[in-house]
């Protein structure tokens, strides 16, 4: 690693597989710890993206830097990083006890009392065989060695496949605890669900079709759209529809713009959250939508 | 450094369980071995363990599976991939020394074994073990250690960049593993019977069939002559093939875009 403060960026980055575009010049720059996300439908390019900056994979053209160098085959780059996968795949490690003793060797930060904590905290046999694990437990198993490794960028893929809802509230409330108790990490989470991730998170990129689609914290973002509803709403003047519906006669439209002080008469505005914003941008093939 | 380490580690223990379980296969086959002549009363004809297929099978194993599962695991932790060849050289270099030492040990046991039990019950055993009387001193020991490991390493260094190919160009590299032997057969042998064909029918249409038998060893001898050059060359010929593997396995997976990872 070096002591720029770059975390990671890409720079128009492509990824092609013959005709089908999986990153068409996707644009983005970290430099400061906190908690990101990448969101994006499935197929958005979101594991591409992950794959090149941890140099499992090359682009096409443009450029990922990771600790400010090239992550490709860089072992002082690849040091820094920690990966849950979205799949079962632990390669000849028999248990989780024998995966924690390989990632002591693996990260140079590794907190063994933290992994124990983890292990009691998601209730996980360290000696049972991973591979006779339920996909849940698989998960957990992932997430405890990820937040365990210390690693100054630990990459969430999925991080909640297989989870049961008490898991999942578990892992995001572990999150913000270890984002709290080590500043210095930087916590990248690429998910498709977006509202139970949205209060954990520090930034948010949305990706779509391999570019980047829009970008902030998730104040920010949802501050950029509202919801007006009403018997007869209208799209006011220097706001843009997203979507229009009907529901038993009242009219619901989702407007990005300027959210306005004062309501029209007869009709409530309420913010949107950040699903449903994503939802708006993103779908553009839904019933009600602007574009139809 | 620490991707290094953590590869090796990895390694270690991975391949710790299967070197476990080839000695105790080993260990089984041995006491089995020295145990049967007195139940089914026959003399035992011992002549040492020295039949390194077993060994040779494990080591490929091993490092068909570093370069193809292990690989997978390690590149998506994420870890280099430099770091990652480095380890499994290191791997199939210990390993390769961890087999010639099972050989050795096997064999020295086997010859004291076989001595005790000549003296107890000459009825059942007490064959000639020049094997491994010849190893069982200082010297001969350090000549058929290097000598197994010899073998064993350049195998090993086979066997991985085979599955590097395999993984990066896996129908190109099964037609060549085919075809390319079966094409050099044929482009051996062919043009061989089809002028002993042609020399023999001559011959025989000539009616003196006395000498076909001249013509065949004519052809063979070309033959023979090709199996000897590569039989003289063997040592040069191998060891070339297994340094130019190291670094080509390396190129081959360093480029290699695993399916999953």
């Amino acid at each position: 690693m070096t002591d720029t403060n770059l975390i990671f960026s890409a720079e128009n980055l492509t990824r092609s597989y013959g005709k089908k575009a999986a990153l068409a010049g996707l644009t983005l720059t970290c430099d400061k710890p906190g908690i990101y996300g990448l969101l994006g439908r499935n197929g958005a390019g979101k594991s591409t993206f992950i794959r090149i900056l941890t140099g499992q994979d090359l682009p096409t053209s443009g450029k990922a830097l990771l600790f400010d160098t090239n992550p490709f085959d860089n072992p002082a780059a690849l040091e820094g990083v920690c990966i849950a996968l979205d799949r079962s795949e632990f390669g000849g490690v028999k248990n989780l006890r024998e995966w924690m003793k390989v990632s002591a060797s693996m990260y140079s930060d590794w907190d063994q009392s933290a992994a124990d904590k983890l292990t009691a905290r998601f209730e996980l046999d360290p000696r049972k065989k991973l591979r006779a694990m339920s996909r849940g437990m698989q998960t957990a198993a992932m997430l405890l060695i990820a937040l365990s490794s210390g690693a100054p960028l630990t990459i969430f893929d999925e991080p909640s496949l297989g989870l049961d809802a008490v898991v999942r509230e578990r892992f995001y409330d572990m999150l913000l605890d270890f984002r709290n108790r080590q500043p210095k990490r930087t916590f990248l989470l690429s998910t498709h669900l977006i509202e139970e991730v949205s209060r954990t998170l520090d930034y948010v990129w949305m990706i779509e079709a391999g570019t980047l689609l829009a970008q902030g914290t998730v104040a920010e973002l949802c501050g950029t759209a509202y919801q007006l509803s009403g018997i007869g709403a209208a799209v006011p003047q220097g706001a843009r529809l997203l979507r229009r519906e009907e529901i038993n006669g009242i009219t619901i439209l989702t407007l990005s713009g300027e959210r306005p002080t004062e309501a029209p008469a007869g009709c409530a505005v309420s913010s949107v959250s950040l699903q449903r914003l994503f939802v708006m941008l993103t779908d553009n093939h839904a019933e009600g939508s602007a574009d139809k | 450094m620490r991707g290094y380490l953590g590869a090796l580690n990895y390694f270690a223990r991975t391949t710790k369980r299967n070197v476990i379980l080839i000695v105790a296969l080993l260990a089984a086959i041995f006491i089995g071995m020295f145990a049967i002549p007195p139940i089914f009363k026959y003399k035992l004809s011992y002549n040492g363990m020295g039949d390194n297929g077993l060994y040779l099978f494990f080591m490929i194993w091993v490092m068909f599976r570093a370069a193809r599962r292990d690989t997978i695991f390690l590149t998506s932790r994420p870890i280099a991939r430099r770091s990652i060849f480095l380890a499994a050289m290191t791997e199939a270099a210990a390993l390769a020394a961890i087999l010639a030492l099972t050989v050795i040990a096997f064999q020295n046991l086997g010859y004291l074994l076989n001595g005790a039990l000549t003296k107890a019950a000459p009825q059942y055993y007490g064959a000639s073990n020049y094997l491994a009387a010849y190893t069982f001193t200082p010297a001969g020991t350090w000549v058929e250690f290097l000598d197994s490991f010899r073998r064993f390493l350049p195998f090993g260094i086979f066997a991985y960049t085979y599955a590097c190919f395999l993984t990066r160009w896996k129908g190109l590299t099964i037609g060549l593993s085919v075809g390319v032997p079966l094409l050099l057969f044929a482009m051996l042998l062919l043009p061989v019977i089809q002028n002993f064909l042609t020399d023999f029918t001559k011959v025989a249409e000539s009616g003196n069939t006395a000498s076909a038998l001249v013509v065949a060893p004519k052809w063979i001898e070309i033959a023979q002559n090709v199996v000897g050059w590569f039989g003289r060359n063997f040592r040069k010929i191998y060891w070339t093939v297994c340094a130019c593997c190291v670094p080509l396995s390396f190129f081959v997976m360093r480029t290699t875009r695993y399916a999953g990872s």
